[in-house]
């Protein structure tokens, strides 16, 4: 998942950010809304984190411009907590809400929530044959017995690629879509990273979990 | 002396009062003259037939027995039975026989010579009751409907010729029950249409406090609807209208400042947060721990510098001016400058203080509190040290005009765009530009503090700037030895 988070506090932007990455997401920032709404314009982010307060342009007035060509999750993050502020933005279009100071697991909780509204899965656990995803809790188990399953040990990113993959079941998912979705600027380009991921998780659950499609990309099968 | 509390009952009972007397005086006078007139036209006809009968009389008594006056006449000798009632009353309507005009004539022994009620139903009281006491003018008695005049007639006689009067004194009765009715009438009207008019009147003071009593601190958009008023009744409305909206006001302003106070402060906080969440989220460097300790405390000097700026403010607003002592501003201002040098040398920015050419020292005095005047100009000097650029120059010049002095602090920085120039002394304002700056929490209410410290000073602040040219902070302060009595003490 790539997230772009908009907040003009360098503080609290780095912290915001370390605690996505940390938590297996791909991360681009902007420090004013002109930029953030450029990025967001420009690059389909699985969920963006706007701060309502920006210079330059209005957070409220970032919405507004995206909603009007993309729908992609948002997540808004404010100071004001009169229930006026929480009307107006989640009427803008805003599909949650998170006043400050807040926990950061509150925060990464309602990311899931927003990511999951949007691709249409209402139940957190997706199955795929015995491997099952949980997305809540962000575990992968396998079921031994209908009552015995055991905890597949995954990095983050390593999380994030099933997670990903399992999302779009029965699609095939490019290479350049992973790469773009599990690394940000922070990286080399090296797009064998991407090999390299796969045939980690492959190691972790099985051949047969993702298909490769020679020179397209990759399909977890139905 | 029981005092009406009712304004409404105080208007009728006054209004009651005046009608009444108004009326009673009329319906009074008009009596009062047309009694007077009738019974003067009575006395007058009494009067003039008395004239005619002391002629008739006196014909009689020469033609008889050439008798002189003096002596006491007797009946036998005159013939009384010629006298006849004067034809100046002849001609009227009357009911009665003894109703008719009459005449008497008495010896000066008391006996009746001549009379001409003989025949009457009812006697009058000349031949009723005593004699009239005769004298050389013209005596009027009255008695229950009669009335008499009188006279001493030629030979010691006593003329008496009267009248019964009731029909004019049954006339004058009714004239005054139906004065008294009329009069009653109009009282009542008047009454009644008092009462209407005053209630119609002061129901605009019921509306007024109607809408007053509506008006609560959620409820401070009502207004009193003046169009229908009355001019005075407007005026009132009209100034209450403009109390309501001044209290909306300052409601907004304040709701509008807690808002953003609170917005401030939870920046920081959710910075610390945020840092501190993610340190112990699982075992970190120790590099990593000093950056998060240097992160929260960032974010703790930014709080404190607001808790301190929000402080000031608050204190400000609640400002006793009883404190002000007379305090020589140009040394403030230097002292102001000598704690800024070393600001101004850390961003190589060169500080210069320029003094008009003025009289004597203390022309320059003014009334105030000398930590809040180190505070005014030490924020606008901040404030342009670090918006100049390196080598840039900052002056601070003092003028003297009029009875102000006039502080400037100018400097050769990025200016101020035309519309925020209304806006930067507001509270919680900053200009975009200083937002996106890394490092300097700028809380936005350090301009606010100085112009509450300076309208409490009874002063003012004002900027003249362009972008990229520079800025002119131009700080006016009255000066105390131009006070007159009054104004010192409005401001103590």
């Amino acid at each position: 998942m790539r997230i772009l988070t908009v907040e003009d506090d360098p503080d609290l932007r780095s912290g915001i950010v370390q605690t996505l990455r940390e938590d297996g997401y791909a991360v681009d920032q902007a420090a004013d809304g002109d930029e953030g709404l450029h990025r967001a314009l420009a690059w389909d982010y699985d969920a963006i984190i706007l701060d309502i307060m920006l210079p330059k342009l209005d957070g409220h007035q970032v919405l507004l411009q995206l909603r009007r060509r993309k729908q992609t999750p948002v997540l808004f993050l404010t100071a004001r907590d009169t229930v006026d502020d929480r009307v107006e933005g989640l009427d803008l279009g805003a599909d949650d809400y998170l006043v400050k100071p807040f926990d950061l697991s509150e925060m990464l909780a309602r990311l899931r929530s927003i990511i999951r509204r949007s691709h249409a899965i209402a139940d957190p656990t997706i199955q795929v044959n015995s491997i099952v995803v949980n997305t809540a809790s962000r575990t992968v188990s396998v079921i031994e017995s209908p009552d015995h399953s055991i905890s597949i040990e995954l990095s983050p990113r390593e999380y994030a690629l099933v997670e990903m993959l399992v999302m779009r079941r029965g699609q095939l998912v490019t290479r350049t879509y992973i790469y773009d979705h599990l690394f940000d600027d922070e990286h080399d380009s090296m797009s064998n990273l991407v090999d390299v991921y796969v045939s980690r998780i492959r190691r972790k659950l099985g051949k047969t979990f993702v298909t490769t499609r020679r020179g397209e990309g990759y399909i977890v099968p139905m | 002396m029981f005092r009406c509390k009712s304004l409404r009952l105080r208007i009728q009972l006054w209004h009651a009062v005046v009608l009444v007397l108004v009326v009673i005086g009329f319906s009074g006078t008009t009596y009062f003259l047309v009694s007077q007139s009738t019974l003067r036209e009575i006395d007058q006809e009494l009067e003039t037939s008395l004239k005619v009968l002391q002629i008739e009389v006196s014909s009689l008594l020469t033609i008889a027995a050439n008798a002189d006056n003096e002596t006491p006449v007797s009946s036998d000798s005159v013939d009384w039975d010629t006298l006849r009632v004067p034809q100046t009353f002849a001609g009227r309507r009357l009911r009665y026989q003894w109703e008719q005009p009459y005449l008497v004539v008495f010896s000066a022994s008391g006996i009746i010579l001549a009379s001409s009620a003989e025949g009457f139903e009812h006697q009058p009281p000349a031949t009723r009751k005593s004699m009239p006491k005769a004298s050389d003018t013209v005596t009027f008695r009255r008695d229950k409907g009669w009335r008499e005049a009188s006279q001493r007639g030629p030979g010691q006689t006593t003329l008496v010729v009267g009248r019964y009067i009731g029909a004019e004194q049954r006339g004058l009765q009714s004239l005054a029950w139906t004065l008294f009715a009329v009069g009653g009438v109009l009282l009542g009207i008047g009454l009644i249409g008092g009462w209407l008019v005053s209630k119609n009147a002061l129901r605009p003071i019921q509306r007024i406090s109607d809408v007053a009593e509506r008006i609560s601190a959620d409820r401070l958009g009502d207004r009193i609807d003046i169009e229908q008023m009355d001019d005075e009744l407007a005026g009132l409305g009209r100034v209450l209208n403009q109390t309501f909206s001044r209290l909306e006001e300052a409601f907004e302003r304040q709701s509008r400042f807690t808002a953003d106070a609170s917005h401030e402060l939870r920046t920081p906080l959710s910075v610390m947060q945020t840092h501190q969440q993610l340190a112990l989220a699982k075992p970190r460097t120790q590099d990593e721990y000093a950056e998060t300790l240097h992160v929260c405390q960032r974010a703790t000097k930014r709080m404190t510098q607001l808790v301190e700026s929000l402080l000031c403010l608050a204190r400000s607003d609640q400002s006793q001016t009883t404190d002000f002592q007379s305090i020589d501003i140009s040394q403030v201002v230097a002292d102001t400058c000598d704690r800024m040098r070393v600001l101004a040398a850390e961003h190589r920015v060169n500080l210069n203080v320029r003094s008009s050419n003025t009289a004597s020292p203390d022309a320059l005095c003014v009334l105030g509190d000398r930590g809040q005047l180190c505070q005014v100009f030490g924020n606008v000097l901040a404030n342009a040290i670090h918006h100049s650029s390196s080598g840039a120059q900052v002056s601070v010049a003092i003028a003297h005009a009029a009875n102000e002095v006039v502080i400037s602090i100018e400097d050769q920085g990025v200016g101020i765009a035309a519309e925020h120039h209304g806006k930067i002394f507001d509270r919680f304002y900053r200009v975009d530009s200083d937002r996106a700056r890394t490092g300097r929490g700028g809380s936005g209410l350090g301009l606010a503090i100085c112009r509450s410290i300076l309208v409490t000073h009874r002063g003012t602040i004002e900027v003249r700037s362009k972008p990229d040219v520079g800025s002119v902070f131009a700080i006016r302060l009255p000066l105390s030895n131009q006070l007159g009595p009054d104004e010192q003490d409005a401001i103590n």
